[in-house]
């Protein structure tokens, strides 16, 4: 009994241990999504940090604004789908008049970039990411 | 034999039409979904899910509260009926047994029949209307039919809620007033006389008590009939509680067809709008247009050839609703906007240039006005998505844009632009694209120079408009200001922001185009870039290559004149090239390209044998002999691939594993793959890597690399730039190696829904980006589709690269329209397209080793399958002559030789360097590895931008960082390395000197002191100077060195120069003071 409450205990440290690199690691991490282009060439963008915030950066006036701090289960959610082996074989890259993008960075380096313009078939992956994504952005 | 028997025998005679759909090319096995637990021996392959994008129009379904009735009985049940009586009461008694398949709320008792009708043939039909409390329930009737032994019964009910009061509260004279208040009539109000009275047969407005079902709820409604003049009838629903119009409707019966109207737009302005009448409504169907196919449309959701304007409802472009009205006036501002504007466009095309929509063959134009961003919210923008043009309603800066004409003529060139040259939407080809939208979307709304001024909102932009032709930098001095854009390279963007700038270094040729039109004239300019978009530029087409297409189309529309300013205009944004003379071309326009030598062995094709009386499924003709000699038994899925040493193939047998077969004369056979999961292989020419599809419903194309002994999938897509509602992929299905064993041609099945819910495929041809040979490892899998977007009923398949010329592919063109197979060549670097043979079945076409026959599947006199053989133009993309047989009771020829070539490109050199952006311009000279500049003493050279031209299929670094010729500025100060990768990852390295001229002498005492006259010159030219001339030599504009004169002690000299090409030159003359560089123009 006592040996398994050990082990239990240590489960749970391990656990702990792994949840807060985890944590420290997510801060590393930005995906940045939106679209952009059309006549005006004007770009919307949404850029979620693995601290949780979102900030739309409004087009023409470049503004930033906090739109809200995402709950951590969410955030894990979409940075663990952002890193998921499927969507990393994924390359897109087609631009078009009227632009879709996700970048995926860590420290500030672009690791994963897909594009694609409006009217293009693409992965069902991408398409959910992307709406998961803008779902976020909803008040 | 049988090759020798048709090498010179009959001439083709002209082959027997059989029907032909888009579908033709989908000859392949019946498919499967593949299956998410199929194990591969070889590293994988996952199952991949078809992703269809799905354009549904259909309009929304609103009765809620309605349920249509449909009791079928399956079970045989006799009725006799004797008369209508005892139909009336068995259909009661029906509908009573059955009520609960209505709906709950079904009650008999509200039905009253109002018409039974017992027919010739003894069946009873009838006829139901619902009333609720004594009063009509409009558009609900349920009729019972008796047919022999079947009854059945079809209709609407509506389910009226408990306690819904059936009293009106308001006066029908009220209601009388309020229709009159609401309605249109084309004609006007006029005073019926007493003869137009007893003729129609009315007096007064007509009052009905009804209940209507609108958007879901029942409304007591009072149902008014008025004639307000002796051609119309209208009808109003007025809502019998609150007096609120409901509906109106002009009623008249009039013939359904194209209609003209009015309708104020966005800017207050009345215009004539063309609409098309369906019953009652007015739709903003535009079919008055030459294009318009009345054969092919089905109104009001499908037009063919028509201007068509749709409305998103505020969604980002998912939804789609048609536009319509009860007159054939509008009063829908944006509607109005958007559909005039693209009438505009159309019309702008088709008058000035005769191009028959945005496709070039009357495709229908579709306008969505009130679309939204991603969130629902004001899109502050309008764009072409392939498909339609889509306006936003503006938010911060933008009012409607659908009230811009010129914001029409942008977003539709924009089609156009995809449907010709098809320029990248990426760097300065992509800025390319972005011009030219603005300069005819500039040219339809001529009266000013600015983009967007009527659309853009006070105070954002100092210019007053979101872009300017003539002044790019728009009242701003940095990107940093809204609106502000470069207006020279000097000021070129090089970021990644924006695709590489497409919208901001789009004002360099926007400036280069207002500088020429303002030149010569807009009427001349729009049809000089026109002409270079539509004839000379190419998908990836740099500024350079657009003043080369610019002064070529000058050339061919116009002289020498018109050429010579277009280059000014070009050189004052500084995009600098060879001077405009009176011969050739303005440079090169488009790629460079090269051809590849051809394969120094000897001619043979491997063939399907269709011979019933052979064994051989597969056979090796030898074409210098006519023999040919069986090779397997097997049954192959597709045609064999070869290698380009032609020492063996790879196919898939009919128990779908890959196989390799040695063509020595062994006739030895591997099995390569074991899982039977594949439908069609090919090998790379050099036998590095495989390409295969499986047979399932697979979205993907599977590479082999023998190197790396790995799998990998790339899923196929349909880029946006690719086609006109391109649809989504299904699969593909042939496969067919370029020339460096990196990328993969394939065609493919994509599938459209159409807003009538049946499925639309068609096939066209990609070019799939497997393998980067600078890294040599995987690449990104990018798509270029080898047409933009084909049009209605049009399919390509079958692709294959020519022998020698990597850009010159062939394929079958399916005509489902006119019911033809044309064999087809295509130039990707020039973008033309030539008929080689017109056949009435699939072609399967294949260059031979030389690429001066095309050998295809055709069928005889008899109606056999042959392979026949056709002489090609020297363009490689037309036929010569006639067809004939190579090859009876035969298929799939596949052309090879046995003999080794080079088949990566190893060139790599700078074959032009010179800083064009000096003036005068300075050419260098190349010595072997050596490039010398002298540029004159007071030129920094800290920062200069050199424009220089090397080896086709190779690319220029400075270190690691890649060259763009006219972009790049580095520092001369001290020698540069300019390292050339050639295509098979060779490298050559240049050294770059640049040396100033006449040390001791400043530049003043240089031009005091030498003089050159004439200039321009025909015959010769003289130097005359203080000093005594040592030494001139003459360079031409590509720094090559074209003669030495030595000089003497006088301080004069004449230099002949009749025997030179008209064209800018330059000399070095040396004094014993120091070198001066001077230029002249032989004329």
């Amino acid at each position: 009994m006592k040996k398994l409450l050990i082990i239990t205990l240590s489960l749970f440290v391990l656990a702990g241990c792994k949840f807060l690199a985890y944590q420290k690691y997510a801060k590393t991490l930005s995906v940045s999504f939106g679209s952009g282009g059309g006549f005006t060439g004007a770009v919307d963008e949404f850029i979620l940090n693995g601290n949780g915030t979102l900030k739309s950066i409004k087009p023409f006036t470049k503004d930033t604004i906090l739109l809200k701090t995402l709950a951590k289960k969410d955030i894990k959610t979409i940075f663990k789908t952002l890193e998921s082996e499927s969507l990393s074989k994924i390359k897109l890259d087609a631009p078009g008049n009227m632009t879709n993008f996700i970048t995926f960075s860590k420290a500030g380096k672009i690791i994963q970039k897909y594009q694609w313009s409006q009217g293009t078939t693409v992965p069902n992956e991408i398409n959910e990411l992307f709406l998961l994504l803008n779902k976020q952005t909803q008040p | 034999m049988k090759i020798k028997q048709y090498l010179l025998s009959l001439l083709l005679m002209p082959f027997v039409l059989m029907a032909q759909t888009p579908n033709k090319l989908d000859l392949r096995t019946k498919r499967t979904h593949l299956k998410n637990d199929f194990i591969n021996s070889i590293p994988v392959v996952n199952g991949q899910k078809n992703t269809t994008e799905i354009i549904d129009r259909k309009l929304p379904t609103l009765n809620a509260i309605k349920v249509e009735v449909d009791l079928r009985q399956l079970e045989v049940k006799r009725i006799a009926i004797a008369n209508t009586a005892q139909a009336t009461e068995k259909a009661y008694g029906y509908l009573l047994v059955n009520k609960q398949l209505v709906h709950p709320s079904f009650d008999a008792n509200q039905l009253t029949v109002y018409n039974s009708e017992l027919d010739k043939m003894g069946q009873s039909h009838i006829k139901m209307q619902q009333y609720y409390n004594g009063i009509e329930v409009a558009g609900c009737e349920v009729f019972v039919h008796f047919l022999g032994s079947e009854t059945y019964s079809h209709g609407t009910w509506a389910n009226i809620p408990n306690g819904f009061s059936a009293i009106p509260t308001i006066s029908k004279d009220l209601a009388v007033d309020k229709t009159f208040a609401v309605i249109q009539p084309d004609f006007g109000f006029t005073v019926l006389s007493n003869q137009q009275k007893v003729l129609l047969k009315y007096n007064r407005p007509e009052i009905k008590t009804i209940i209507a079902i609108e958007n879901n709820k029942a409304i007591l409604c009072y149902e008014i009939m008025v004639r307000p003049n002796a051609i119309e009838r209208w009808v109003a629903l007025v809502d019998a509680k609150t007096g609120e119009i409901v509906k109106q409707y002009n009623n008249t019966c009039h013939v359904d067809g194209p209609k003209t109207g009015t309708g104020n737009d966005l800017n207050a302005v009345q215009r004539s709008i063309n609409s098309y009448l369906i019953g009652s409504n007015h739709y903003l169907i535009d079919a008055t247009k030459s294009m318009y196919n009345a054969s092919q449309s089905s109104l009001p959701d499908d037009p063919s050839g028509a201007i068509w304007t749709l409305d998103a409802g505020n969604t980002p472009a998912t939804n789609f609703n048609n536009i319509s009205s009860t007159s054939a006036n509008f009063n829908n501002t944006k509607a109005v906007s958007a559909h005039y504007n693209a009438g505009v466009a159309f019309d702008y095309y088709k008058a000035t240039f005769s191009r028959n929509s945005i496709n070039g063959s009357g495709g229908t134009i579709i306008s969505v006005i009130n679309v939204s961003d991603a969130s629902g919210n004001g899109l502050d923008n309008a764009y072409w998505n392939g498909q339609f043009m889509a306006y936003g309603n503006g938010k911060t800066v933008f009012k409607p844009l659908a009230g811009g004409t010129d914001v029409a003529g942008h977003e539709m060139t924009h089609g156009v632009v995809q449907n010709t040259a098809n320029l990248e939407y990426n760097g300065q080809s992509g800025a390319i694209n972005e011009s030219m939208a603005d300069i005819f979307g500039c040219m339809m709304d001529r009266a000013d120079w600015k983009m967007g001024e009527d659309i853009v909102k006070p105070g954002f932009y100092a210019g007053g408009a979101l872009r300017n032709l003539q002044d790019p930098h728009n009242g701003g001095s940095s990107l940093s200001d809204n609106g502000y854009q470069p207006k020279k390279m000097s000021e070129y963007y090089n970021g990644t922001q924006d695709n590489g700038g497409v919208h901001i270094n789009s004002g360099i040729p926007n400036h280069a185009f207002y500088l020429f039109a303002t030149a010569t004239t807009k009427e001349k300019a729009e049809q000089v870039y026109y002409r270079a978009l539509t004839t000379y530029l190419t998908s990836s087409s740099q500024f350079k290559d657009l003043r080369s297409a610019v002064i070529q189309s000058c050339k061919d529309l116009y002289s020498i004149t018109e050429a010579s300013l277009a280059a000014d205009a070009f050189d004052a944004v500084e995009i600098y090239g060879p001077p405009v003379s009176g011969g050739g071309g303005g440079g090169n326009i488009g790629n460079n390209v090269a051809d590849l030598d051809p394969n120094p062995g000897s001619d043979f094709i491997l063939y399907s044998n269709e011979d019933p009386a052979s064994s051989f499924t597969i056979s090796k003709g030898t074409l210098a002999t006519g023999s040919a000699v069986g090779q397997i038994t097997r049954v192959t899925n597709r045609k064999p691939s070869v290698v380009d040493d032609g020492s063996y193939c790879v196919y898939v047998g009919a128990d779908n594993k890959i196989y390799s077969l040695l063509l020595d004369g062994s006739k030895t056979e591997t099995l390569l793959q074991n899982q039977a999961i594949w439908a069609n292989v090919a090998i790379s020419k050099d036998g590095k890597r495989l390409a295969a599809i499986t047979t399932n419903t697979d979205t993907s194309i599977y590479i082999y690399d023998f190197g790396k002994a790995a799998w990998k999938s790339f899923k196929l897509y349909n880029p946006t730039f690719s086609g006109v509602n391109s649809g989504g992929v299904q699969y593909a299905d042939a496969l067919e190696w370029d020339h460096t064993g990196t990328k993969v041609m394939y065609d493919a099945k994509s599938l459209i829904n159409n807003q009538n819910g049946t499925d639309y495929s068609y096939w066209d041809v990609g070019i799939l980006d497997v393998w980067n040979l600078e890294v040599n490892d995987w690449s990104f899998g990018s798509i270029q589709k080898l047409f933009s977007s084909l049009p209605d009923g049009i399919s390509i398949g079958n692709p294959v690269f020519s022998q020698c010329s990597p850009y010159i592919v062939a394929f079958d063109y399916v005509d489902g329209n006119n019911n033809q197979v044309l064999v087809t060549g295509y130039n990707l670097n020039t973008n033309k397209i030539g008929t080689v043979f017109t056949g009435s079945d699939l072609g399967f076409p294949c260059y031979s080793r030389t690429d001066n026959i095309l050998v295809f599947n055709a069928l005889n006199v008899n109606s056999e399958i042959v392979v026949a053989q056709k002489a090609l133009n020297t363009d490689k993309i037309t036929g010569s002559g006639s067809a004939t047989v190579l090859v009876n009771l035969a298929k799939w020829g596949v052309w090879y030789a046995n003999g080794s070539r080079q088949l990566l490109f190893n060139d790599k050199d700078i074959l032009a360097f010179a800083f064009e952006g000096l003036n005068p311009q300075v050419a260098a000279t190349i010595n072997g590895t050596n490039i010398n500049c002298t540029v004159p003493g007071n030129i920094n050279v800290n920062t200069l931008t050199p424009s220089f031209t090397n080896s086709p299929y190779s690319y220029v670094r400075i270190g690691s960082n890649k060259q763009t010729s006219g972009v790049n500025k580095n520092n001369y100060s001290t020698t540069v390395v300019y390292t050339v990768v050639a295509q098979d990852g060779s490298t050559k390295n240049y050294n770059v000197n640049v040396q100033k001229v006449a040390v001791g002498l400043s530049k003043s005492e240089q031009l005091s002191e030498i003089e050159l006259y004439p200039n321009p010159a025909t015959h010769q030219v003289f130097l005359t100077s203080a000093k005594p001339i040592q030494k001139v030599i003459v360079y031409d504009i590509q720094g090559r060195m074209i003669n030495t004169i030595e000089g003497n002690s006088t301080g004069r000299l004449s230099i002949d120069i009749q025997l030179l090409q008209s064209g800018l030159y330059f000399m070095t003359v040396k004094t014993t003071e120091g070198e001066v560089l001077m230029r002249f123009t032989k004329s």
